[in-house]
């Protein structure tokens, strides 16, 4: 070699060479690298599941509902947010910032832009999984798995729905009173309703099954009594373990039913064939 | 592959940074010839955006020298070797000078009354400024600055790095860097203009 050292540079490598220091190897930071990749991934994959929950239960919610409140719609509006998720969705887009900046190029991106990618790439693949019921049954999956989660969600539909005099509750399908066109259901409290469904101009007669919890819009009327103007299935109740319990039961109603309709049927024939004898006598 | 490397270590001053960093992890002697192209300038840098003494700048010299031979593994090709041993310059100034003391109040490095002249040539003041400032009003001014608006001052006018190796050494945005240096040059007129402003009084007194 033919470099003369200067004394600074001669110092360096010396101390070098005396302290034994050898660069950190090459996999060291490899590792380091793939483990940031990795966790951005992963914030990212859980955002995603967030928002598809999000997703999930902005379908399944009453955001119409605000009319039928007493409070303005900024509280109702509120009432029904599924805070969790969104805090989820904050908590996972916080640890990809985090991870991305942390990344070979992370500083070269300007900090909106990457908050406003790490929320894009949320709703892209969010909506995706929503499309596929990644959003429901993670939903589910937390009721089943977490009591706290299930008895929030509880309370605030509870809230929203235990009010008969601002015409909304909500309660299981327990009977039906054909006579009367009522459809009989138990609210949370244990106190049964017939809910008159006359007046209702739209029904999703698979919505209205014994065991099924429905969510009714309409005016009370007297102690037990409401009149209906609207029947909707408790899209995120997840009542349908319930159904399967009763389906025996509700089967054998669907059969008697089916053989009132025959009877009936029969009765009507019968009547319009004396009806015709009478008219050729 | 030994071969090769010692064939390379007879061409050394024809290797690029990078080329070296290369023959350095096969050849650790070799690492001399890197703090040397860098010994001098690093200096300026760190005096610069410090404002410590030259003991402590020769301290924190040995430390970035240190650290970067450490890391070389962890030089990424795709950047120039300069922004990367600029960016550990940088981060070491902050750990050293910065925790330590309280905001340094003048830059010592001679010969930094040519950013007087590059900063304001832009705008026709140059002449103007340099008519009315002493080298140590320059010093005085720069030393009153925020450390950010100094740092990117000294690499772009003094260091002549341009916008993606001050992103680099930074590790800021591009665009970051661009409204920095131009906040930087408004706030360094404005001290100026106070400068002035207080030296008039003082004669009308």
């Amino acid at each position: 070699m033919n470099n003369v050292m200067t004394k600074f540079s001669e110092n360096i490598v010396g101390r070098i060479k005396s302290e034994h220091i050898v660069p950190v190897p090459r996999w060291h930071f490899l590792l380091k690298s793939y483990v940031f990749w990795g966790l951005l991934a992963i914030s990212v994959f859980l955002g995603s599941l967030s928002f598809s929950v999000i997703a999930h239960l902005a379908s399944v919610g009453d955001f119409d509902l605000s009319g039928h409140l007493q409070g303005n719609f900024a509280v109702s509006a509120m009432m029904m947010l599924p805070y969790f998720w969104f805090f989820s969705v904050a908590i996972f887009g916080l640890v990809a910032y985090y991870n991305w900046k942390h990344t070979r190029l992370g500083y070269r991106f300007k900090r909106r832009w990457i908050f406003f990618a790490g929320i894009g790439c949320s709703v892209f693949f969010g909506s995706i999984m929503y499309a596929f019921g990644m959003g429901n049954a993670i939903d589910l999956m937390m009721i089943r798995s977490m009591p706290f989660y299930d008895q929030s969600k509880h309370k605030a539909r509870a809230e929203l729905w235990l009010q008969p005099e601002s015409g909304l509750i909500m309660g299981r399908v327990v009977g039906f009173d054909g006579a009367n066109s009522q459809v009989i259901i138990e609210d949370e409290q244990g106190r049964d309703w017939s809910i008159d469904e006359k007046a209702i101009t739209q029904k999703i007669e698979s919505t209205i099954k014994k065991g099924k919890i429905v969510k009714v819009i309409g005016k009370k009327d007297g102690e037990s009594g409401f009149i209906a103007k609207e029947i909707r299935k408790c899209g995120d109740c997840y009542d349908d373990e319930a159904t399967e319990i009763i389906k025996d039961d509700e089967d054998m109603e669907i059969q008697v039913t089916e053989k009132i309709k025959i009877e009936d049927k029969k009765e009507q024939s019968s009547v319009n064939d004396l009806d015709i004898q009478e008219k050729q006598k | 592959m030994k071969s090769e490397y010692l064939t390379e270590l007879n061409n050394i001053p024809d290797l690029s940074d990078e080329e070296l960093v290369k023959v350095v992890l096969e050849t650790p002697d070799a690492y001399s010839f890197l703090v040397e192209r860098y010994e001098e300038k690093l200096t300026r840098y760190v005096l610069r955006i410090s404002g410590g003494s030259k003991e402590d700048v020769e301290d924190t010299l040995q430390d970035v020298f240190i650290s970067a031979y450490k890391n070389l593994n962890a030089f990424d090709q795709d950047l120039k070797f300069s922004s990367w041993i600029y960016r550990i310059a940088h981060n070491k100034v902050i750990s050293h000078f910065r925790k330590i003391t309280a905001r340094p109040k003048t830059v010592t490095y001679e010969g930094d009354n040519q950013l007087l002249n590059i900063l304001a040539s832009s705008e026709d003041l140059a002449r103007e400024l340099e008519r009315k400032y002493t080298s140590q009003e320059v010093r005085n001014l720069l030393g009153e600055m925020d450390e950010n608006y100094k740092e990117v001052l000294v690499l772009k006018f003094l260091e002549e790095k341009d916008y993606k190796e001050i992103s680099d050494i930074l590790e800021k945005p591009m665009g970051t860097v661009a409204t920095l240096i131009n906040r930087a040059k408004k706030q360094f007129k404005e001290k100026s203009l106070a400068i002035e402003t207080a030296r008039l009084d003082k004669v009308k007194k």
